[in-house]
């Protein structure tokens, strides 16, 4: 009886096998880390979008595109978001969108209370005293730097008419000013972009030949990028007002 | 990374009488295939006693450099010459040896400032006005335009453009100079 005992105590004390805890936990830890290593979604191509501006003889023409995408997915296809403070300024965006977003409401904001400030709350915002455009790019450049260690995703455009001259100026997204008097570009076909306004602009053009040659440099550009396109808008500024044309274009 | 190396470096290499090689990417694999290629017109030229026709050349380009897919020549190449038939034949390639005749192309760092504006040029693309066929002349001096536009915008390009004309007659060629910034 007491043998019996013993074998079956010696039976039941058997070595565990398996894998040791240690090497358990690392062998989790790596496949979390393979799953999760995944590369990380640029802010400033993810959503897509170009736009372009030229100056012309006494006009400015401000072409954006209508592609609103997530990656190589396309989303919604709208118009990109122009601000228009007054008939002779107007500001787009490119970029992350949901910085496009939060930065075009600041910056509404900001102007307006510039406005209420200077005029006093009761006037409305289309009196005779309107912000100018290097005020304006003042004021962007401002509130981009304001958010030097967590940008906004963001490169705005602003085209503006002061006395019948054209005024043009890009920013990178933490506030720099880039201005020219012959054309400015943003988005991800700047590099395209560049290429084709380099090569068509030319000085003294006049309202009807610069909707002409900014709609051709800025269709020939979006066909090439995948992140942009699926139609245009190109507004013209001149001293009467401003118009809109709607370009048609490959919508892929 | 932004030094000049050279002002003079020529991207261009007749291949044949009708047929010319334009690579950008890294020197010394361009000058490897550029070896490798001009080794084998000279067997295909020992063998078959003629030279080899500008579609047969894109072919062997095209499997030279699959042949190298697992470690590829760093080689972004264009082929340019004149076809059996007597007319203008373009081929584009990638790195791996991926090639389709095109009307046009470009290649290299400043290809996205080139290309857009070829297609609206060159590929009529977004125009209303009626095509018309360019002559050699105008084409000449479109490219010494696309050249200037691409040497504004990407500091890799300038200096120089040399440009090889290829008619049924031969290779003409020529220089001009770029913004030396």
């Amino acid at each position: 009886q007491h043998s019996k005992t013993t074998t079956m105590a010696l039976q039941s004390h058997h070595t565990r096998r398996g894998i040791p805890p240690r090497m358990l936990f690392l062998f989790l830890f790596a496949i979390c880390g393979l799953v999760g290593a995944q590369q990380q979604q640029d802010p400033t191509t993810l959503n897509g979008g170009s736009v372009l501006a030229m100056a012309g003889d006494g006009c400015v023409a401000l072409a954006v595109d209508k592609r609103f995408g997530s990656g190589p997915q396309m989303v919604n296809i709208a118009p990109r978001h122009v601000l228009m403070p007054h008939p002779k300024l107007m500001v787009a965006f490119t970029g992350l969108e949901g910085d496009i977003q939060s930065l075009s409401q600041t910056l509404s904001i900001e102007v307006n209370s510039k406005h209420n400030r200077a005029m006093g709350f009761m006037s409305s915002s289309t009196s005779s005293r309107t912000i100018s455009p290097r005020a304006m790019a003042t004021l962007i450049s401002h509130i981009l730097y304001g958010r030097r260690k967590a940008p906004y995703y963001v490169e705005p455009l602003l085209v503006g008419l002061k006395d019948g001259e054209p005024f043009l100026c890009s920013y990178d997204l933490i506030g720099a000013q880039s201005r020219s008097q012959a054309f400015c570009v943003a988005g991800v076909a700047s590099k395209s972009l560049y290429g084709t306004a380099e090569a068509l602009w030319r000085p003294g053009l006049t309202s009807e030949e610069l909707v002409q040659v900014c709609g051709k440099a800025f269709l020939s550009a979006l066909e090439r990028d995948c992140l942009s396109g699926y139609g245009a808008i190109v507004y013209l500024i001149t001293s009467d007002g401003v118009s809109e044309y709607d370009l048609a274009c490959r919508n892929d | 990374g932004y030094e000049i190396l050279s002002r003079k470096v020529c991207k261009l290499h007749p291949i044949t009488d009708h047929c010319v090689l334009g690579s950008a990417g890294c020197k010394t694999d361009v000058d490897q295939l550029r070896s490798v290629l001009d080794i084998n017109m000279k067997i295909y030229s020992h063998n078959h006693r003629k030279p080899m026709a500008t579609p047969s050349v894109a072919q062997m380009l095209g499997n030279t450099l699959y042949y190298k897919r697992f470690f590829p020549y760093y080689a972004f190449n264009v082929l340019g010459g004149i076809d059996a038939q007597g007319k203008g034949a373009v081929y584009s390639y990638d790195a791996i040896g991926s090639f389709e005749r095109t009307p046009y192309s470009a290649t290299g760092s400043g290809q996205a400032y080139i290309i857009p504006l070829l297609d609206n040029v060159i590929g009529h693309k977004n125009r209303l006005d009626p095509q018309r066929t360019l002559e050699k002349e105008e084409v000449v001096e479109i490219i010494k335009d696309a050249f200037v536009t691409a040497g504004e915008r990407d500091i890799y390009t300038g200096d120089s453009l040399d440009i090889m004309v290829i008619t049924k007659d031969g290779i003409q060629k020529s220089t001009f100079a770029l913004k030396a910034d």
